[in-house]
Parts: C-alpha cells; structure tokens; sequence
C-alpha cells in the first residue's frame, strides 16, 4: 500500500521529507560519482591510445 | 592448482573475463536499488516512534554495510600483495580503497541527517559514530600512500600494512554499539536472531542491500578494470582491444 495520500504528502513526509530526500539526493548523487570517474577516466585512456595511433612522424616534419 | 592460481591474478585474464559479467551485475544493481527505493520511499510503513525519518535506514544500513565490507576486501588483498606479490591485488586494493571510502561517506552523512530529527543533533561523539570516522580516515590514509612514494612497489606495501593494521577497528565498530551504549541503538540485523523489525519494514531493506552489494561488486569491477586498462595501456592487447571494438562498449 502506497503510504501517502498525495504528492505533496510525499514530498513533505510529516515534516521529515526535507531529511529524507537530502539524505537519499547526496547519497545517490556519491554513487553515481563514484561511476563516473572511472568512466572519463576510461575515456580519457582511449584517447591517448588513439592519438598514439594516428600519431605520424613524417607528417610531423 | 598454481597454473590456475596465476591465471586468476593475470590482469588481462580478469578483464576479458570480468567484461561478460559487469553489464549484468549493473543491471542487477538498478533492478534492486530502484526497487527498493520506490518501495523503502513510498511503499514501506512509517515507524510508530520515528515517523518518517525512519526511511533513511534503507541508505543508511547498506552503505554501512559495504563500508564494513570493502574494508575486507580492501585488507585481504593487501595482505596478498604483500605475502604472493600479485599484481592483481595491488590493483583491487588500490580501486576498493576510494569506493570504500564513498560508502562509509555516505553512511557517515545519512546517519548524521537522520540524528537531525531523532537525536536533535547532526553530530556526537558517540562510539559507532567515531570509530566509522576513523574508518573514513583509515581509507584515505591508504589512498593517500598509494601515492606517497614514487616508486609504485613501495607506496603499495605501505598502503597495504596501514588496511591490515586498520582493521583493528573492524570489530571496535561492530561492538561499539553494546560496549558503549550512548545513543547509537544497537544492531537491527543479527545472524544469529530474528531481526528486531516488522517485516514490512524489513523486507525492503533486504532489496536495498542486495542492491547496494551488487552495486559495489559492479563498480569495483568497473574501477579495476579501467586501472588494469592504465597500467597495461601500453601493451599490444590493450592497443588491439580498443582498436577492434572502436571504443564503444565500457
């Protein structure tokens, strides 16, 4: 059973919504941190690695 | 047995392996933790005593958990880099240490808002509260060695005495709560009993943290993968590996 009469209910909880929804917003907010650096990270290593590739000495001179 | 030993801790056997499980134990992760949330957010009973602020517990005690948890991981595999010298394990402790640290972040922070209305304070020296915060600092002590010394070897070793000689604290955190009984109640989950809680309530808790170990397992994976990746950036199975799939799957 839903908890909650309305949206509003919801989102305010008796009071305690502004704890509630600050405590799961940061800490869903880490988590996704937490993927995200290894993700640019992986980015940033193909990169170097395609630079490698491409990278031609003669038309450099 | 070693020929099997060894394979296991190759760095490239792990991620070509690794990469058939990572995008099922995502989804797995998402399944569990959306569930959870809708259910521990709007579905689950309000506590008589608590109201609604009750609801954090379903961030709270997983990520607590896995704070608990990736210290192990993080421990262990220092104590195998230091005795076999694997370069594998080098690899985990260094990728768990800063996922650890999130966790028990988070833990520390959802605990900190939900004393807000229960305890009337945000902060207190309390003894489970403390010793998370000296687990928070023991995690960065091992991130900051990893990259103490230049020479890679060396900042490892110290790396990894500090999280075997940290985890002293492990079982200083799991009884703080009946040794010094000050205002952090004791465990709501116990192996050893029946959980002190309305199934109700409980049941989406179990989801949560089912979700949030499958989400740890994921992402240390994940991180591992992409330091194997670094590390071996310069070898020809690298080079081939993102040369052939164009840079398209993580």
């Amino acid at each position: 059973m839903f908890q909650f009469g309305s949206l509003s209910d919801f989102i305010y909880m008796a009071g305690h919504g502004q704890y509630v929804w600050a405590a799961y917003f940061i800490s869903l907010s880490v988590m996704i941190l937490v993927l995200a650096e290894p993700f640019f990270r992986r980015k940033n290593i193909a990169k170097e690695i395609n630079k490698q590739r491409h990278y031609d000495p003669i038309k450099k001179l | 047995m070693w020929q099997w030993f060894h394979k296991l801790a190759s760095p490239r056997w792990f991620y070509q392996t690794s990469g058939k499980w990572l995008p099922w134990l995502f989804f797995l992760a998402v399944v569990f933790i959306s569930l959870g949330l809708v259910w521990g957010l709007g579905f689950a009973p309000q506590d008589a005593k608590q109201g609604n602020s009750f609801r954090i517990i379903y961030i709270h005690v997983p990520s607590s958990f896995l704070a608990l948890a990736g210290y192990y991981i993080m421990a262990t595999a220092g104590a195998i880099s230091i005795i076999w010298k694997i370069k594998l394990a080098d690899i985990v402790m260094m990728s768990a240490a800063p996922i650890g640290a999130s966790f028990t972040f988070i833990a520390l922070l959802t605990g900190a808002i939900w004393g807000k209305p229960t305890w009337g304070t945000y902060w207190i020296w309390d003894a489970r509260i403390t010793s998370m915060l000296i687990l928070l600092f023991l995690y960065f002590g091992v991130m900051v060695l990893q990259k103490a010394y230049s020479r890679q070897g060396l900042s490892n070793r110290a790396a990894a005495y500090l999280a075997l000689v940290g985890t002293v604290n492990i079982p200083i955190i799991y009884k703080s709560v009946d040794w010094w009984y000050t205002l952090h109640q004791p465990a709501t989950i116990k192996f050893t009993e029946a959980p002190s809680m309305h199934p109700d309530m409980f049941h989406p808790l179990l989801v949560m943290i089912a979700g949030f170990y499958l989400f740890y397992a994921a992402a240390l994976i994940f991180k591992i993968r992409v330091e194997i990746l670094h590390r071996e950036r310069r070898t020809s199975w690298v080079q081939d590996h993102f040369f052939s799939k164009k840079n398209k799957e993580l």
